[in-house]
């Protein structure tokens, strides 16, 4: 009995796509699998990009308080303007720009807080309490200037995270979409009036395709970014 | 590569080294699939079913050396749950039902495994095939299964005089 049925089964014959088959289930589930590992991934690096992006300009208030108090009134001043600023951000972005002043030339560095300034006027003077800009209230000359400015100072910033430059490592287009992703989540946030990235469903439902769109361009800079 | 650092190498998401470890079965899997659906296209949709299961749920695995023991039992289980989903599709008028090119290649296979997969149920199905293909012993089967030891060894012995008489009518008849 026992030869006899494995004899039998042996006359089933084994079609050529076994292999393949079975090699398809696993990719599904590699994907799957994979897939969850990724996402959570992306989601933490989004939030840390974010957070490195409203660190820098909200540092930049205490920087500028401190070495441009004539220009931009006291640091009360500034919390006047964007009630959400804290004296650990204060603290942190000191840090960072001591770093930056250490990792970058001299004239780098000049042109950097000279960039960094045209960001600081624009989020005192149109910030929510979280520093946060609607660009869509944005007088259109201005939202260019700042846009220039986002373009530029960008590659600093990738520096100061120790990431390497985005202006570098995408195409002239990718950059392109990629400072219109970082206006359109910052100004997804202002509208939400939230300092960390928001859920979803949190989000005005015309306004929820634009952020998922610029989430993705987000992402995928980041996955470029670590993967170099 | 042994078995056991395959299956650990799996667990931690390595889907080349699960690849390796599913291809020393997949004729096992497909044969036995076979028997149940009783054609080439859904013991296919089977293995796929299988290989895709096991992988996902590798992590659960906590015995590497059970590997082939949970392998079998999945591809029982997929096996069962693609003939119960056939089942619940109503054919609407089944004498105009056409024989398909799959009976004809139930042809060339022998008349007594033809048998076996035509007059044995699904429960004896599973048994002969654990205790005959695959080695089992009754207590392994019955725990494969999640069936009592004495329903093991009844159903067996229901499924094994089923076959011997089947066996005899053909000498009868021969």
């Amino acid at each position: 009995m026992d030869n006899q049925l494995k004899q039998e089964l042996t006359k089933i014959e084994i079609p050529e796509e076994l292999h393949e088959r079975g090699k398809l289930g696993i990719q599904k589930a590699k994907s799957e699998m994979g897939g969850s590992v990724k996402r959570f991934v992306k989601k933490r690096m989004a939030v840390a990009m974010i957070a490195a992006c409203l660190m820098v300009p909200t540092g930049a208030f205490a920087y500028q308080s401190l070495l441009a108090d004539d220009l931009y009134g006291s640091f009360d001043n500034v919390k006047k303007h964007i009630a959400n600023i804290t004296m650990k951000g204060y603290l942190l972005f000191d840090a960072k720009l001591t770093q930056a002043k250490g990792n970058l030339g001299k004239e780098q560095y000049e042109q950097f807080k000279e960039l960094l300034t045209v960001i600081t006027s624009a989020k005192l003077e149109l910030g929510d309490k979280n520093g946060n800009i609607d660009y869509s209230e944005v007088p259109e000359e201005q939202l260019e200037e700042i846009k220039v400015a986002l373009y530029e100072i960008q590659p600093y910033f990738d520096q100061l995270n120790n990431l390497p430059s985005s202006k570098e490592i995408l195409t002239e287009e990718e950059y392109e979409q990629y400072i219109q992703a970082l206006l359109t989540y910052e100004t997804v946030m202002a509208q939400t009036g939230v300092s960390t990235p928001p859920d979803i469903d949190r989000i005005p439902t015309d306004s929820q395709e634009d952020f998922i769109k610029a989430q993705e361009v987000l992402n995928y800079v980041n996955e470029k970014q670590i993967g170099n | 590569m042994n078995i056991k650092r395959l299956v650990k190498k799996a667990q931690k998401g390595n889907d080349k080294a699960y690849l390796e470890l599913f291809q020393q079965y997949e004729k096992d899997i497909y044969r036995m699939a076979y028997v149940y659906v009783k054609n080439k296209d859904d013991a296919l949709d089977i293995v796929q079913e299988v290989a895709y299961q096991s992988f996902k749920n590798i992590r659960t695995l906590s015995k590497p050396e059970y590997f082939k023991t949970w392998l079998m039992k999945i591809t029982i289980n997929c096996a069962l749950n693609l003939i119960n989903k056939n089942k619940k599709v109503i054919q609407l008028n089944p004498e105009f039902d056409i024989p398909t090119i799959e009976e004809n290649e139930d042809i060339v296979l022998s008349l007594a495994l033809h048998k076996l997969m035509d007059i044995l149920q699904e429960e004896e199905k599973s048994i002969i095939l654990l205790k005959y293909y695959d080695d089992r012993t009754l207590k392994e089967i019955s725990e494969i299964l999640e069936i009592p030891l004495g329903t093991a060894k009844s159903v067996l012995y229901r499924a094994l005089n089923k076959l011997r008489q089947n066996i005899k009518e053909v000498e009868n008849y021969g």
